[in-house]
């Protein structure tokens, strides 16, 4: 119970690592659950950054070694921005339906919170390696190079990247334990943390109806992580980094916008799982795209300037991988293109039934809708439809490579890896929908 | 010029309204497609996995029984009937046996010598071993063994 609470408390203190982002000017706005958010965001990114690189230095991981420099660099960074002037945001008003998209969100959260806790919704991911490495990591002071070598670890994926281990391992190096009943139930805090710093991007664009779709997004979401058994693993992150990440850039400033929040989330989700790395580059293209459409100056080097945490996040992780003599990369499903078509027809099939989302398909059927009706906006939502379009087009290829008929890893798979693809679909939608006609005109 | 205005105010107001109606809807699938028991049968899970998979929850609960009995530093295997549960019971004990080190029997099915190494013998359920090992633990799932002769 006590190293319990140690953990809660050691996985509380990544809000602080990353404390500096909610002083931050393009965050500072925000009202303190988006803060805090963001906060996690960056927190969550800096641990596993410096945590690769400690184990790339062969620097030993110790609670201190690890929480000193993120506290003392967040600091001076959030004293610094915390000087800078901004402009105040009047509290906008508070629309009739937002107690009820508020209930009907916390309702949502509540069935994920019960069905974590009740271990209903655990992935066995979890069990095999996601929780394995970060226990490994915990005791081997570091990224266990000797664990991801061994011929014994290949059902570890030892490619994939280390964000997730190395916050779990954090918690498990300072409470000397490993909580496996208590993670689950905290993957429910990653979507309420993106709940709460859509709700200020959204307000930024739509106004009141932003609560509205909050209340979808946030039921969708909460039945999709429960159905598709993301309890422990790296889903719920992967959703939290690709969400934060769309929503900033779908609702940024047409004027000098900052990237900083995005490029934090995007450089979270290539360190968090391969299909991040997939979305950050759906993602940026999507997002030249669409400023290349509204000729706006500076575009490319916009979508540059957006790669940069991605390509560190990369360069880390590869960095680390070279250096303790690991394979480089990302281990591919077979040959690049030596595809099998004659599984065409059986992906399709199974992609379409394993899109349900534990809602009977509901929950992408209503976006669909909406942004059937609201087509002539599709420009607005660019890197969102990039997203949704490039990340379903990258599982159908990867399922492609399978010999056999890829039904049962479809099955396994696609549930959680689709749901990037979901909360973007669903913001999509709801961008679409309530923009401004004037604002719509103008791009 | 005035433009005219093609959405009312009303409008956005009837959209929100079907936006609010959508998310309500999605509890019916929601929870008729849900693994949740009916709140009088909600209890505190012994494993991360009990509503999850049953056959895992088994394998975690005689892990999570069987660690104490296998001194830190020291060497183990998995043995169990079923090739399936021999594998999945290494992979799990992985993250439970962080002070010892793993020798598997097998490895995605195919038998292994490592596992011949190994002081301790995790024996599920009833799967046959050599005789003369110490028995170390008689557990609800199995039992612990100790190598009286060790190859090299």
């Amino acid at each position: 119970m006590k190293e319990d609470v140690v953990y809660l408390l050691a996985q509380g203190a990544i809000v602080l690592f990353g404390s500096a982002a909610a002083f931050h000017p393009s965050v500072r706005r925000f009202p303190w659950p988006a803060r805090l958010a963001a906060a996690l965001a960056a927190g969550s990114v800096l641990l596993a950054l410096e945590a690769t690189l400690y184990s790339t230095l062969h620097v030993a991981w110790s609670v201190g070694a690890l929480a000193a420099p993120l506290l003392l660099v967040s600091g001076l960074l959030a004293f610094a921005w915390s000087r800078r002037e901004i402009e105040a945001e009047l509290e906008p008003p508070r629309p009739l339906f937002r107690s009820i998209a508020l209930v009907l969100s916390s309702l949502g959260f509540l069935y994920l919170l019960a069905s974590l806790a009740l271990s209903a919704s655990t992935s066995v991911d979890y069990l095999l390696f996601w929780g394995v490495k970060a226990v490994r990591f915990a005791e081997a002071r570091g990224i266990d190079a000797a664990f991801l070598r061994s011929g014994y670890s290949y059902h570890a994926v030892p490619d994939y990247p280390p964000l997730v281990p190395i916050l779990q391992a954090w918690g498990a190096l300072a409470s000397g334990k490993m909580p496996w009943r208590l993670n689950p139930i905290l993957s429910a805090v990653w979507a309420i943390a993106a709940a709460a710093i859509l709700v200020p991007l959204l307000r930024r664009k739509l106004g009141p109806p932003a609560w509205v779709v909050l209340a979808f997004w946030s039921v969708a979401v909460s039945f999709s992580l429960a159905y598709s058994y993301s309890g422990g693993n790296a889903e719920a992150p992967l959703l939290f980094f690709e969400t934060v990440a769309v929503a900033c850039l779908l609702t940024e400033s047409e004027v000098n916008p900052s990237r900083l929040l995005a490029g934090v989330a995007l450089c979270g989700a290539v360190l968090t799982k391969v299909e991040g790395t997939a979305a950050a580059v759906a993602l940026i293209a999507g997002t030249l795209l669409r400023d290349g459409a509204r000729r706006r100056s500076g575009a490319f080097a916009g979508a540059l300037k957006l790669a940069i945490g991605p390509a560190l996040g990369l360069a880390a992780w590869f960095s680390y991988q070279k250096s303790a003599g690991l394979s480089v990369g990302y281990r591919p499903h077979g040959e690049l293109l030596r595809l099998y078509p004659i599984h065409s027809g059986s992906i399709a099939r199974n992609m379409l039934y394993y899109l349900n989302s534990g809602t009977l398909w509901l929950s992408w059927a209503v976006p669909i809708l909406f942004l059937i009706w609201f087509a002539r906006r599709w420009r607005l939502v660019l890197p969102a439809l990039a997203l949704v379009l490039g990340l379903i087009g990258f599982l159908a290829f990867d399922y492609l490579h399978d010999k056999d008929d890829p039904a049962v890893r479809i099955g396994w798979t696609l549930p959680r890896a689709s749901q990037s693809a979901l909360s973007a679909l669903v913001l999509a939608a709801g961008l679409a929908a309530f923009t401004k006609r004037e604002e719509s005109e103008v791009s | 010029m005035v433009r005219r205005r093609r959405h009312l105010p009303g409008f956005d107001r009837r959209l929100a309204a079907a936006w609010i109606a959508a998310s309500a809807l999605l509890f019916l699938p929601g929870i008729w497609s849900s693994r949740l028991p009916p709140p009088r049968a909600f209890r505190v899970p012994q494993t991360p996995v009990d509503l999850t998979w049953d056959r895992y929850a088994r394998f975690w609960l005689f892990l999570k029984e069987a660690r104490h009995h296998v001194p830190p530093g020291e060497t183990y295997t998995v043995i169990a009937a079923d090739r399936e549960d021999e594998m999945y019971l290494y992979m799990f004990s992985l993250g439970l046996f962080e002070k010892q080190t793993a020798l598997p029997s097998s490895y995605f099915g195919t038998p292994t010598a490592d596992g011949a190494r190994a002081r301790y013998l995790l024996v599920y359920q009833s799967a046959p071993r050599t005789t003369g090992d110490r028995l170390v633990a008689k557990l609800e799932n199995g039992a612990v063994y100790e190598r009286t002769e060790m190859r090299p």
